[in-house]
């Protein structure tokens, strides 16, 4: 055989990479998307009859130590019951040694794409609020995601908002390799878009340029807590809010992002509630107002009713002035 | 086989660059045709000398793995190498080296037949998509010999008759049943087991042509979990 055409190749490719799940609970449909680690399936759940989706690492774990950091992400969302993470459902190995886990089939769009409907900056940081919630609720749990970024979290046709790919979460008290009395470090593996998903070794770097926060990306991966996040967080908001955000919410963007951790929020439910008060009108903590801007936005918070009451004084004086006649 | 390219002992290098150059071979040609747009002779002239020159100045010794992938290398050394081929006045005709490389550049011109002009594809995109069908093609005779060689007559014929057709030729599980007096269920089975054994057979080839088993993963990540070429 001489020949293999770029269709028959591309065929190939699909069908040596298409998992046959143990047993015929789940069949197999189209491929959802790719990872660094792995591809994301649809697939039927015949048991109980509803469609699910199946993530499949693309290798077999090398040593024991990364099949317990695959089989991690899968205990990790196991852990986190939450309306804005996505459940999981069931875990298991292919007869070649792939790992595997079923999760809740979440059908939307990436932040990115959907706000793209979402022209009305209240609606768009509503969507943000939701997204810090759920950040807040896991690192109560104990869990900082590490890789928050657009493409990480879904918004659903309701208005859901769902955070992604927990692959590279670090669950605080956990010893990761790398750290004092942990095992020997393994090796890293890099993504073609430059992002490094898996691996803990001290200086490897974890998370996604341009998304991560700088202690990250400086190889300290280890070492974050939950501020890591907030930068994240402080980075999709600035791609949320666009270029020329109101001098408020601009100083609350610049809070969430700053270079050192000390200078953040420090925690996500602080930055929502700074987005609160932004909605709401009231002063917010990353902005220190002067008097008039402060009697601007007291101006513009209750200008209907500072309305009604010009309203009222100029009536008054008209009938006043007219009963003097 | 790549730790074997850099060793010292001259016999062990030189089994493993014949190998390499046996591995590499299509990718190389179809290089040589669709980038640099040689002629098929020249091509195959070329491909030869580069393959010669690989071993007799031992370009591979140079090659440093924390720069670049092997795969990578080996693109750049050919450009290296044909750009001073042009430069250097009259062509030599190669071929009377130490390195016997496998000249199976008929069939590759017969799937170029169509090819006319270069794709407007970036030169290490179409060096690495020449590489992975130089993989599938070699692991497909491979699982086709094993096969044979273990009587598995019927799956080989499936697997044939299936996954290597194109897609408007492609027939239904239901169809092949028909012809092989199986039912359906044992049809997909049967094309279960070829597939996983022929990306058995890939990832062993892929093993090979990696230096390590960092660069063995990334690169079987980006053969089983891209889109790209």
């Amino acid at each position: 055989m001489n020949r293999l055409s770029d269709e028959t190749l591309a065929h190939l490719r699909d069908v040596t990479e298409r998992p046959e799940l143990p047993g015929d609970r789940y069949e197999i449909h189209e491929r959802l998307g790719r990872g660094g680690m792995g591809t994301v399936w649809r697939a039927t759940d015949r048991e109980l009859a509803r469609d699910v989706a199946i993530k499949v690492m693309t290798l077999p774990a090398a040593s024991a130590r990364e099949r317990s950091r695959l089989q991690r992400e899968a205990h990790i969302l196991a852990r986190l019951e939450h309306p804005g993470i996505v459940p999981i459902h069931d875990i298991g190995e292919l007869a070649d040694g792939r790992l595997w886990y079923a999760m809740k089939l979440v059908r939307g769009e990436a932040l990115d794409r959907a706000v793209e409907t979402v022209p009305a900056l209240p609606a768009r940081l509503r969507l943000f609020l939701r997204l810090c919630e759920t950040v807040e609720f896991a690192h109560v749990q104990g869990v900082i995601h590490r890789d928050l970024k657009p493409a990480n979290v879904m918004v659903g046709p309701f208005g859901e908002v769902l955070v992604m790919d927990w692959g590279v979460a670090k669950v605080l008290g956990e010893l990761e390799d790398g750290e004092p009395g942990a095992d020997p470090p393994s090796r890293s593996a890099e993504t073609p878009g430059g992002e490094v998903t898996d691996s803990t070794s001290p200086g490897t770097i974890l998370g996604t340029p341009g998304w991560m926060a700088p202690e990250q990306a400086a190889g300290r991966a280890h070492t974050v807590d939950p501020r890591a996040d907030v930068f994240g967080l402080g980075r999709i908001l600035h791609a949320l809010v666009g270029p020329e955000p109101p001098r408020r919410l601009a100083a609350i963007v610049a809070r969430a992002e700053a270079g050192r951790p000390e200078d953040r929020y420090g925690s996500a439910a602080e930055l929502a509630a700074d987005i609160d008060r932004f909605l709401s009108g009231t002063a917010v903590s990353a902005y220190r107002e002067g008097a008039l801007e402060k009697l601007g936005r007291l101006v513009e918070r209750h200008r209907v009713a500072i309305l009604l009451l010009l309203a009222y004084v100029a009536m008054r004086s008209l009938l006043f002035l007219w009963g003097d006649r | 086989m790549l730790e074997a390219v850099r060793a010292t002992d001259p016999e062990i290098r030189q089994r493993a660059l014949e190998r390499l150059a046996a591995a590499y071979w299509r990718p190389v040609y179809t290089y040589l045709r669709l980038h640099w747009r040689e002629p098929e002779e020249d091509a195959r002239d070329l491909a030869q000398g580069f393959f010669v020159a690989l071993i007799e100045r031992d370009l591979a010794a140079r090659w440093d793995p924390s720069r670049a992938r092997f795969r990578t290398w080996v693109r750049t050394c050919l450009d290296s190498f044909v750009a001073d081929e042009r430069r250097a006045a009259g062509r030599r005709k190669r071929g009377g080296g130490t390195v016997h490389v496998p000249l199976e550049a008929e069939g590759i011109e017969d799937e170029l037949a169509g090819v006319i002009a270069p794709p407007a594809e970036d030169a290490d995109a179409l060096f690495r998509r020449e590489w992975i069908r130089g993989l599938f093609l070699g692991s497909v005779r491979a699982l086709r010999d094993e096969l044979r060689a273990t009587g598995r007559e019927t799956r080989l014929r499936l697997f044939e008759r299936y996954d290597l057709a194109d897609e408007a030729d492609r027939p239904t599980y239901a169809r092949l049943a028909t012809e092989e007096s199986l039912d359906v269920a044992k049809v997909g089975n049967e094309l279960y087991a070829a597939r996983a054994r022929l990306r058995a057979l890939v990832l062993e080839r892929l093993r090979e042509c990696t230096t390590d088993e960092e660069e063995y993963r990334a690169e079987a990540r980006e053969l089983f979990g891209s889109d790209g070429p």
